[in-house]
C-alpha cells in the first residue's frame, strides 16, 4: 500500500444512510473493508468514489466503531492466540473500559458490528466485557443480568440438579 | 456500489461472519449469533462455563458443542471448599466430583435430535444417547488439592490470599473458617501486657503457633466493654481492630457465590468479639447462602437476632458449645425477624438448632402464632430443634394452647390431655401437630418428633387433603365420621392430625367444608359435634361410623345456625 493510499479517506455508509469519512489507515483495522479495498483494487483509485455500504450497522454504532479504530489504529498487531485456552479478561485498557461503559443493547450492537466488519481487537474487548459481566455470577444472576428466560423443564432441572451447586438447599 | 455489496456478502459468507438480519436492535445477549456467543464463552473460565450451561437450553447446547471440539473438559467437574486455617494459610479441599449430564435435544416439531458430533480427532460419531455420554472425565475426590500461604514479608500479609485461580477451576461450595480472627484475642492480650500501646497487629511470626492451651479461666478481663452489636459505632471499632484484615478476606472471596460459610471454634477466645463473625457475614451477604456456627464461643455472647440477617439465607445451623460460653444466643426473635423479611429476600429457609436453650417452647409458639397471623404464609423448609434442651411435651403443650386460643375455645384442662392421661413418653413422641394458616388453609405447619435424628421438627407443607377437599363441598357428617377414633381432647387440630395419617386419606375424600370463612363460623358447633360423635364412635369401636339419628340431628342444628 502506498503512502498516498494510506492518507486517503474512505467513505462508509451506515444502514440509516449516513456517510462517514474515515482515514484509510484507520479503517485498515476492519479486515472486511481492508480486504474489499484490496481485492476490488479500490486502494489504487485516487478518488474515494462511492461510499461503502455497511449494512446492519447504524450510524450511532458506526460512529463508535470508527472512534475505537481511531484510538487503536496505531496499536501493534497482536499475535494470533486463537487456540490458547487461558484467555485473560482483566487486561482491558482503561480507555476501552470507559469506551464500553454503555448499555447492554449498544454493547451487543458493537459486538455485532465488530463481527461484521471483522475488527478483531474490538470484538475481543467487547466479548471480554460480556465475559466479565458473566464472571462469578450464579446461573440465576446471569439470567437476571441479561434478562434471559429459564427454558429448562422441571424434569430437566431435576436432571441437572445433581451437577448444580445452586439448586441445593 | 453493487460490486462492493456483492463482495461484502461473499466475504461475510466465506469468513463465517454471521450477522443477524436486524429488524430491531438487539437487547438480549441470547439474541447474539452462535459464533459470537462462543467467542464470549472463550473468555469464561471453567466455573463460569459450568454456570452458563445452567442458564438456558441455548447456552447449554453451545457449551456442549464447544466441548465436542476439545479433548479436555471445559466445564468444571469438582466442587471444593476453602479451609481458612488462619490468617496465613488456606487450603483447597475437594468435596465431591460430579459429571455434567447431557440433556436430549429436540427440534421444533418435538422430535429428538440425534446429533452427529465431530470429535477433536476429526472423526464423526453418532450420538445415540446424548445423556448417557459423559463429556467430562470424573475426577477422583481428593481431600487435599492445594494450599497457599500469605507472604508475611509484606506489610499487610494477613489473609492476603489469591483465590481467583481456585475459583476459576473449582466450584467453591464451602468456606470453612476455623477459629475465625482468634488473633484478635492474642493481640488484645499482648496489648494488655504492653500496658496499652494501642491496637496494633502482632509482629508477623513464622509458624503462627496457636495458643490453644489458653484456658478460659486464664483469659484476662477486657478493659473495654465488649462489642455485641453492629451499630455504626461498633463497626468503626471493629474496623479499628481489624486494620483492614477481615475486609481483605471478604474482598478476596467476592467472586464466590452461594457458599456455605462455616465458623468453628476450638476454644473460647475471650477477647475476640463474637460480633466479628457477623460483621464478616454482612460483608459476604451476596456470597453466602448457608451459615453454620459450630461451637463458637465467647466470653460475652451476642444476641443473634440483632446482628444476623437471614435475608437470602437458605440454611442456618447453630451448634452451641458444651461449655457455658456460647458466642451467640438464638432467640425466637430471630425467627420472627425472618418472618418479617420482604418476599424476595425471604428464602425457603431450613434452621437447625442444637443446644439453643433460649429457643423456648413459648418462643416457638409465638413464632407459630406470628406465622399464622400473616396475610400470606411464609414458606420455610423446616426448623429442627434438638431434644436436649426441652422435652417434646413442652413444645406440644404450648402449640396446643396456641391452637385453642386461636380457635377461641377455653383451654382444655390438663387432666383431659391425652398424653397426660396416658403419661407415656413414647406415646407423646408419636403425636403430630398440624397447624393451618389462618388465611391460606392449604398451608400448614406440622410439628413432629423425628426419632432417627432425635430432633423436634417443625415443617411448612402444603395440605394436599385440603386442596382436594376444596374441589367439592363437604358435609358435616363426614367430619363427624372422621373425628371418630380420637380421644376427647378433640379440636380441629385433632381432626387435622387424623387427616394427616395417610391410611385415613381414603376415608375422607369429600369431607370437611374447607371454606375458611365457613369453617371459622361453624367451628365451635362442629367441634362440639365432633366430640359427641367421637364419643359415640369409641363406644362403637369403629373409626368410621354410619350416620346415626343423633348425628343427623346435630348436623341439621348446625346448618340451621
Amino acid at each position: 500500500m502506498t503512502d498516498a493510499a494510506q492518507e486517503r479517506s474512505i467513505k462508509l455508509l451506515s444502514s440509516d444512510n449516513e456517510t462517514f469519512q474515515v482515514p484509510r489507515n484507520v479503517i485498515r483495522l476492519s479486515n472486511t473493508i481492508n480486504t474489499l479495498l484490496q481485492d476490488l483494487g479500490l486502494d489504487d483509485e485516487e478518488d474515494a468514489g462511492d461510499a461503502i455500504p455497511v449494512q446492519n450497522v447504524t450510524s450511532t454504532i458506526l460512529k463508535k466503531v470508527i472512534a475505537w479504530c481511531q484510538h487503536h489504529h496505531e496499536d501493534p498487531v497482536a499475535a494470533d492466540d486463537s487456540d490458547s485456552r487461558e484467555k485473560r479478561t482483566d487486561d482491558i485498557s482503561s480507555w476501552d473500559v470507559e469506551f464500553l461503559k454503555v448499555d447492554q443493547g449498544t454493547l451487543f450492537e458493537l459486538i455485532l458490528a465488530a463481527n461484521y466488519l471483522d475488527i478483531k481487537g474490538l470484538l475481543d474487548v467487547s466479548c471480554k466485557t460480556v465475559a466479565n459481566m458473566i464472571k462469578g455470577k450464579s446461573p440465576e444472576e446471569i439470567r437476571r443480568t441479561f434478562n434471559i428466560k429459564n427454558d429448562f423443564t422441571p424434569e430437566e432441572e431435576e436432571q441437572i440438579r445433581k451437577e448444580n451447586a445452586w439448586c441445593e438447599d | 456500489m453493487s460490486r462492493t455489496m456483492s463482495f461484502l456478502t461473499s466475504y461475510r459468507n466465506n469468513n463465517n461472519n454471521t450477522i443477524v438480519k436486524k429488524q430491531k436492535p438487539i437487547k438480549c445477549v441470547d439474541e447474539l449469533p452462535d459464533a459470537v456467543l462462543k467467542n464470549v464463552f472463550k473468555y469464561c473460565d471453567l466455573v463460569d462455563l459450568s454456570r452458563c450451561s445452567l442458564v438456558n437450553h441455548r447456552f447449554r447446547e453451545l457449551i456442549e458443542d464447544m466441548e465436542d471440539s476439545r479433548t479436555e473438559p471445559i466445564r468444571c467437574s469438582q466442587k471444593a471448599r476453602i479451609f481458612v486455617c488462619d490468617r496465613r494459610r488456606a487450603i483447597l479441599e475437594g468435596v465431591s466430583s460430579y459429571k455434567a449430564v447431557r440433556l436430549p435435544r429436540y427440534d421444533a416439531k418435538g422430535q429428538r435430535i440425534l446429533k452427529k458430533r465431530t470429535t477433536s480427532t476429526g472423526t464423526n460419531s453418532s450420538e445415540e444417547s446424548s445423556e448417557e455420554r459423559v463429556p467430562n472425565k470424573v475426577q477422583n475426590t481428593l481431600p487435599f488439592i492445594c494450599e497457599q500461604y500469605a507472604d508475611n514479608n509484606q506489610s499487610n500479609w494477613a489473609f492476603q490470599f489469591d483465590f481467583l485461580p481456585w475459583t476459576a477451576k473449582y466450584e467453591i461450595y464451602e468456606i470453612f473458617l476455623r477459629n475465625f480472627c482468634s488473633f484478635f484475642d492474642r493481640e488484645q492480650s499482648e496489648m494488655e501486657m504492653n500496658f496499652g500501646n494501642g491496637r496494633t497487629p502482632s509482629p508477623p511470626r513464622s509458624g503462627e503457633t496457636r495458643s490453644y492451651d489458653k484456658l478460659p479461666s486464664s483469659q484476662s478481663n477486657m478493659a473495654e466493654p465488649p462489642i455485641t452489636s453492629l451499630t455504626h459505632k461498633d463497626i468503626e471499632a471493629l474496623k479499628e481492630m481489624s486494620l483492614g484484615r477481615v475486609e481483605r478476606l471478604a474482598e478476596n472471596m467476592k467472586h464466590l457465590r452461594n457458599v456455605h460459610c462455616v465458623f468453628k471454634d476450638s476454644c473460647c477466645y475471650a477477647s475476640r468479639p463474637p460480633v466479628t463473625m457477623f460483621w464478616f457475614l454482612t460483608m459476604m451477604r451476596s456470597q453466602v447462602s448457608r451459615i453454620t456456627f459450630d461451637r463458637c464461643q465467647a466470653s460475652v455472647p451476642v444476641e443473634a437476632h440483632e446482628v444476623l440477617h437471614l435475608a437470602n439465607i437458605h440454611r442456618l445451623t447453630v451448634i452451641q458449645p458444651d461449655s457455658m460460653k456460647p458466642a451467640m444466643v438464638i432467640r425466637p426473635k430471630l425467627l420472627i425477624n425472618w418472618l418479617h423479611l420482604a418476599e424476595p429476600l425471604r428464602k425457603k429457609i431450613s434452621i437447625h438448632l442444637t443446644g439453643c436453650k433460649e429457643m423456648t417452647p413459648k418462643g416457638l409458639a409465638a413464632f407459630v402464632a406470628a406465622w399464622k397471623a400473616r396475610p400470606t404464609p411464609a414458606i420455610f423448609s423446616q426448623i429442627s430443634i434438638d431434644g436436649n434442651s426441652y422435652k417434646y411435651n413442652d413444645f406440644v403443650n404450648e402449640l396446643e394452647l396456641l391452637q385453642h386460643e386461636n380457635e377461641r375455645e377455653p383451654p382444655i384442662s390438663p387432666y383431659s390431655r391425652s398424653f397426660v392421661e396416658e403419661n407415656a413418653h413414647a406415646v407423646v413422641l408419636e403425636k403430630v401437630l398440624v397447624i393451618h394458616h389462618s388465611k391460606d388453609y392449604k398451608m400448614m405447619l406440622r410439628f413432629k418428633y423425628c426419632k432417627p435424628s432425635r430432633r423436634m421438627v417443625l415443617t411448612c407443607e402444603v395440605d394436599h387433603i385440603v386442596e382436594l377437599q376444596s374441589l367439592s363441598p363437604v358435609s358435616t357428617f363426614s367430619r363427624l365420621s372422621i373425628g371418630g377414633g380420637r380421644s376427647n381432647n378433640g379440636s380441629s387440630s385433632t381432626l387435622n392430625e387424623i387427616r394427616s395419617v395417610p391410611s385415613l386419606y381414603s376415608l375422607s375424600p369429600n369431607n370437611t367444608t374447607m371454606n375458611t370463612e365457613d369453617k371459622r363460623i361453624n367451628r365451635t358447633i362442629s367441634q362440639t359435634t365432633m366430640r359427641i360423635a367421637s364419643q359415640g364412635c369409641r363406644e362403637s369401636g369403629s373409626i368410621v361410623s354410619t350416620p346415626s339419628f343423633v348425628n343427623k340431628l346435630i348436623r341439621l342444628l348446625s346448618s340451621s345456625n
